[in-house]
C-alpha cells in the first residue's frame, strides 16, 4: 500500500463515525465507514438484504478506497483515495415503477451540494454531474433497487395490478471525485474533473458530507412530486436543446435532445421529425447538428 | 427433466405411481408443440385427457384437462390496459398452460446477466425460489433486480437480453411448483 495522502489515512478525509453521526442526517442514520473496501455498493447490498433493522432508510456506507468499485453494468470505477465513495441504503414510500426517480433525483441533489461549494456543475442524462470546459465527469451516480414480493394469492386479487411490487429497498451509490487529481483516476485529463481541480484546493469532508447529504435528503423527499425534481433537473442539466448521439440497444440514434418525459426519460427530436422517448442508452454530446 | 415419458411409455409397464403435476404440464405442452388434437394417458386408474382448443378459442375457455389429478387453471386476470394485445393474448396462453407470467415492472433495458461476461441469473429448466433474482431491468441508470414472485421452474425467457422491455411486458414464464 502507497503510505501517500496520510491524512485520508481513514475513509475520507479521516471521517469518523461519530462526526458523520453528529450531522444528524435521516441519510446517515446507521454509518459505516471502511478504509479499503471492495465495494461500498455492494456492502451497502448486504446490509440491506439483512432487513430494515439492520439496515434502515439512510443507512450509509463510506469507502476511502475501493478495490472493486463498479459502474454500471459492472464496469470498473476508479476509486483511489481522496474520493468520496458512498453508498446509501434508501427504502422510499414509493411504488417499485417509480424506482428509477431515485437517480435523477439524486443528480440534482448532488448538483445542488456541488453549486453550493462553487462548482459549476451540470447534469448530463440522466445523473452525470459534468464541468466546463469540455463536459469533465466529475460525480457519477447508480442505483440498483431490490423489489419486494407480496404471496401470490394477495396478488391476484388486485388483478394485474403492478401496485403490489412494493420497493424494498435502492441503494444509492455515487462516485465523487473529491481531494485526488484526475490523472489519479486512470482516465484521459480531458474526461475527468475534481474537486481539486475545479477549486483549487481540497475541501474538508464534512464541508462536503453536510450539503452533500441534506441536498440529497431534500430531493429524495420529493419523489413523490416529481415534476418539481424534473424542472430542477431542467435548470441544471447541460444535455437538452443539444445535439446527441444515442447508443442504444446496439443501434446508434442521432438527433436533438428536446425534453423529458414525466417519467424523466429523455425525448429526441429525430432529424425526420419523429420523436422517441428513452430510459436507456449512453448518451454523447455531439458539437454539431446531425 | 423428466423420468420416463408418460405419453409415449407403456402405459402397462409404467409404475403405479401419481402422475405429478410437472407432468400434466409437460402433456399441456406437447399438446402445443406437437399440433395434434388431444393427447391421453392412462396410468393405473388414472386417466388424463389433454385436448387442444381452438385456435382463436375465447381465453376464459382455456385448454382443457380433465383428470382429478388436473391442476386448477390459476385464472390469472386480464393483462392491464397499457399491455399490447400480443401481450394479453401471450399470457391467456400462459394462463391456459398453468404457467406462471413474470411481468416488468418498469420501461428499461432487460439484461439476464449481472455484467457482461458473467452468467446469467436463471437459465430454461432451472428451479427458481420466490424471491430470487431473474434478470435486471435497467431504467435511467437504476439497475431493477426483478424477484420470481412463486416458486417453480423457468420454462421460457420470453425477452431478448439487452433489449427493450415496456411496463408490464412478460419477461418469463415460470411453472408453478407443485
Amino acid at each position: 500500500m502507497p503510505v501517500a495522502n496520510l491524512e485520508y489515512g481513514l475513509t475520507f478525509g479521516g471521517l469518523d463515525r461519530e462526526t458523520v453521526e453528529s450531522l444528524g442526517s435521516p441519510l446517515a442514520r446507521v454509518v459505516e465507514l471502511h478504509d479499503e473496501v471492495a465495494s461500498t455498493q455492494e456492502v451497502a447490498r448486504g446490509l440491506a438484504r439483512r432487513g430494515r433493522e439492520r439496515a434502515p432508510h439512510g443507512t450509509l456506507v463510506v469507502g476511502g478506497v475501493q478495490t472493486g468499485g463498479r459502474g454500471r453494468l459492472g464496469r470498473a470505477w476508479g476509486s483511489p483515495r481522496g474520493g468520496l465513495w458512498m453508498s446509501i441504503v434508501l427504502r422510499p414510500e414509493i411504488r417499485a415503477e417509480e424506482a428509477s426517480r431515485v437517480t435523477p433525483s439524486a443528480a440534482v441533489g448532488v448538483g445542488k451540494a456541488l453549486w453550493e461549494l462553487g462548482v459549476e456543475a451540470r447534469i448530463k442524462w440522466p445523473n452525470d454531474l459534468l464541468v466546463e470546459p469540455g463536459g469533465r465527469k466529475v460525480c457519477g451516480i447508480l442505483a440498483e433497487s431490490s423489489i419486494e414480493n407480496v404471496p401470490v394469492a394477495s396478488k391476484r386479487a388486485v388483478s394485474g395490478d403492478l401496485g403490489d411490487r412494493r420497493l424494498d429497498f435502492v441503494v444509492l451509490g455515487i462516485g465523487l471525485n473529491a481531494n485526488l487529481d484526475p490523472g489519479d483516476l486512470g482516465l484521459p485529463e480531458h474526461e475527468a474533473a475534481s474537486l481539486r481541480s475545479e477549486l483549487g484546493r481540497d475541501v474538508e469532508p464534512l464541508e462536503l458530507l453536510g450539503p452533500l447529504l441534506s441536498r440529497l435528503d431534500a430531493e429524495l423527499r420529493r419523489l413523490t412530486d416529481f415534476e418539481a425534481v424534473l424542472d430542477d433537473w431542467r435548470a441544471l442539466n447541460c444535455t437538452l436543446g443539444r445535439p446527441v448521439k444515442v447508443q442504444r440497444f446496439g443501434e446508434t440514434l442521432e438527433g436533438r435532445a428536446v425534453d423529458l418525459s414525466p417519467e424523466g426519460g429523455l425525448v429526441l427530436a429525430l432529424p425526420g421529425g419523429e420523436r422517441v422517448e428513452l430510459y436507456e442508452g449512453e448518451v454523447e454530446h455531439l458539437r454539431r447538428e446531425p | 427433466m423428466n423420468n420416463g415419458n408418460p405419453v409415449n411409455g407403456d402405459p402397462g409397464g409404467a409404475p403405479e405411481r401419481p402422475l405429478p403435476l410437472e407432468d400434466v404440464g409437460r402433456l399441456v405442452e406437447l399438446v402445443q408443440e406437437s399440433g395434434v388434437g388431444e393427447i391421453r394417458v392412462r396410468q393405473g386408474d388414472l386417466e388424463i385427457t389433454v385436448r387442444a382448443r381452438e385456435e382463436a378459442a375465447a381465453p376464459q375457455q382455456p385448454r382443457q384437462v380433465e383428470t382429478q389429478a388436473a391442476p386448477e387453471p390459476p385464472g390469472e386476470p386480464a393483462s392491464a390496459e397499457n399491455a399490447s394485445a400480443e401481450n394479453a393474448s401471450a399470457e391467456a396462453a400462459a394462463a391456459a398452460n398453468g404457467l406462471h407470467e413474470v411481468r416488468s415492472p418498469v420501461v428499461g433495458t432487460f439484461y439476464r446477466a449481472p455484467a457482461p461476461g458473467e452468467s446469467d441469473y436463471v437459465d430454461v429448466g432451472d428451479t427458481v425460489r420466490e424471491g430470487q433474482t431473474l434478470c435486471i431491468v435497467e431504467a435511467m441508470k437504476l439497475m431493477n433486480e426483478i424477484p420470481a414472485d412463486i416458486s417453480g421452474e423457468v420454462v421460457e425467457v420470453l425477452a431478448e437480453n439487452a433489449k427493450g422491455v415496456q411496463y408490464d411486458q412478460p419477461l418469463f414464464h415460470l411453472r408453478p411448483e407443485a
